[in-house]
């Protein structure tokens, strides 16, 4: 695992919040984008696009919907229970009984939250530009 | 036999212009003489044979959006398409109940191709043709605003006023230039007249202020200054009168008649338009005062023109006048509204 520097991670923020159209201080780090923060499919992509012109980097969107502690649709059944584990104690406040107890592709997006945005970006940075976490 | 049809009538007016962002400061700027038309200020236009547009003024679109996230997918036509029409809502006094059959019927034309947009894409494949296709659609689209479409398509323009408003029942667009805007609000009655919805919001909304569309204004008239164009959205709100009676909202006036046609001469189909609307109303051309088209003050507002026109004429007609407004297209394509006003209360 990489680590963003305060300012990096200070900008994936700022870029966060005018692609949600949110306050920068209305983001808790374990905020699901779409549960809790109102972003819809089109807004994944937009945010990846704002990203990689913030960076001059390239993001598959689909980096960012697996980006949910590495799960993703390809994952084994041993694997994805768990990282959702890992993801409840990570995320109290997600309202679990709303999550399908076998998530399709789509089901992903509401795992993105805004920490797993910042650590995509700390993925694709270049080494030089990061610290070990 | 012949089935009475139920008639249409106007409640409310939403007006964005030039001349200001709301009905009364429009009305007011008329009244004053004054014109909008001066040097544009949205894009670089030297190169251009014309510098001249007659903007809408910056104005606050915030509070009319529900959701402020649709901001970033709304362009000025579809903010001008919110703004007017939440006024027209708020002027009818219509409350939020029912807006599962309140639907949406307005003109507009293409939008913004968003040239910068799409030159992000091409420039990132500098070394490559940017006609090779196959490179376009696999590097070069990757690179493009993924919102780029949904800014530019025309039918947005009702989808946010669907959405903003929260009026769930048909919407639809329609595409035709200049007749646009009014041949929606004879749709709009059509709508109404046949029990799909209980009231309309119906118009025009255009922002043709932009790179795009001044290429292609410039290609329709090579060399020369072609007319100033002007942005902004007309807006009616059209209910059924037995709904609005009942409601005891205030009847700013009735459809009396509509009319559209189409022609290669567009002359002739805006005669037949109007001919069509007359006869649907019962009156004669001497019988109705031709509502101004205001272009030199306001700029050419293409599919908004229409309804620009007549919500001012509408707004500010004597008791009683009946008043016509007519548009065509370059495409030959045309549409007619004739309006009366109720009469003085005895």
């Amino acid at each position: 695992m990489r680590e963003l520097s305060p300012q990096d991670r200070e900008t994936v923020l700022v870029i966060v919040a005018d692609t949600l159209s949110k306050e920068r201080d209305q983001l808790a780090p374990h905020a699901s984008l779409v549960d809790d923060l109102g972003a819809e499919s089109i807004d994944i992509l937009d945010l990846a696009f704002r990203l990689e012109a913030a960076f001059g980097v390239t993001i598959d969107e689909r980096e960012i919907w697996v980006a949910a502690e590495g799960l993703g649709p390809s994952s084994s059944p041993e694997a994805l229970a768990a990282g959702l584990e890992r993801m409840k104690t990570r995320m109290p406040g997600f309202d679990w009984e709303r999550f399908p107890k076998n998530p399709k592709r789509s089901d992903f997006a509401r795992l993105v939250t805004v920490q797993s945005i910042v650590d995509t970006v700390a993925r694709v940075l270049p080494e030089d530009r990061t610290s070990p976490s | 036999m012949t089935f009475a049809r139920p008639r249409v009538v106007v409640t409310g007016l939403g007006v964005v212009s030039p001349l200001g962002a709301d009905l009364g400061t429009t009305l007011s700027a008329l009244a004053e003489r004054r014109t909008a038309i001066r040097e544009l200020t949205l894009f670089d236009a030297r190169g251009f044979a014309q510098t001249l547009a007659a903007e809408v003024p910056d104005f606050d679109v915030r509070p009319f959006f529900r959701t402020p996230k649709a901001l970033k997918t709304a362009d000025r036509r579809a903010r001008f398409a919110v703004a007017a029409a939440a006024q027209a809502l708020v002027h009818a006094g219509l409350t939020e109940d029912g807006r599962e059959e309140l639907g949406v019927i307005l003109g507009t034309a293409g939008g913004d191709l968003r040239f910068p947009d799409l030159l992000h894409g091409l420039r990132r494949a500098s070394t490559t043709d940017p006609l090779d296709l196959p490179h376009f659609a696999s590097q070069i689209l990757s690179g493009t605003n993924p919102l780029w479409l949904i800014l530019c398509l025309p039918n947005m323009v009702s989808a946010h006023v669907g959405i903003q408003t929260g009026a769930q029942g048909p919407n639809n667009t329609l595409m035709g230039d200049e007749a646009a805007g009014l041949a929606a609000i004879g749709e709009a009655a059509l709508v109404l007249e046949s029990g799909e919805a209980r009231a309309m919001l119906a118009g025009g909304a255009e922002s043709p202020v932009h790179a795009h569309s001044w290429a292609s204004l410039q290609q329709q008239n090579p060399g020369l200054p072609f007319p100033v164009p002007g942005e902004g959205a007309g807006i009616f709100l059209l209910e059924l009168e037995a709904s609005a009676r009942a409601r005891g909202a205030r009847i700013l006036a009735t459809l009396l008649g509509a009319g559209t046609a189409a022609d290669g001469d567009a002359a002739r189909a805006e005669e037949r338009a109007v001919r069509t609307a007359l006869d649907r109303a019962g009156l004669k051309d001497a019988e109705t005062t031709r509502v101004p088209r205001l272009s030199d003050r306001i700029g050419h507002l293409f599919a908004a023109a229409g309804p620009v026109a007549l919500a001012l004429a509408t707004a500010g007609a004597a008791p009683g006048a009946h008043i016509l407004a007519s548009a065509a297209s370059i495409s030959g394509m045309s549409s007619a509204i004739v309006l009366g006003l109720p009469g003085k209360e005895p």
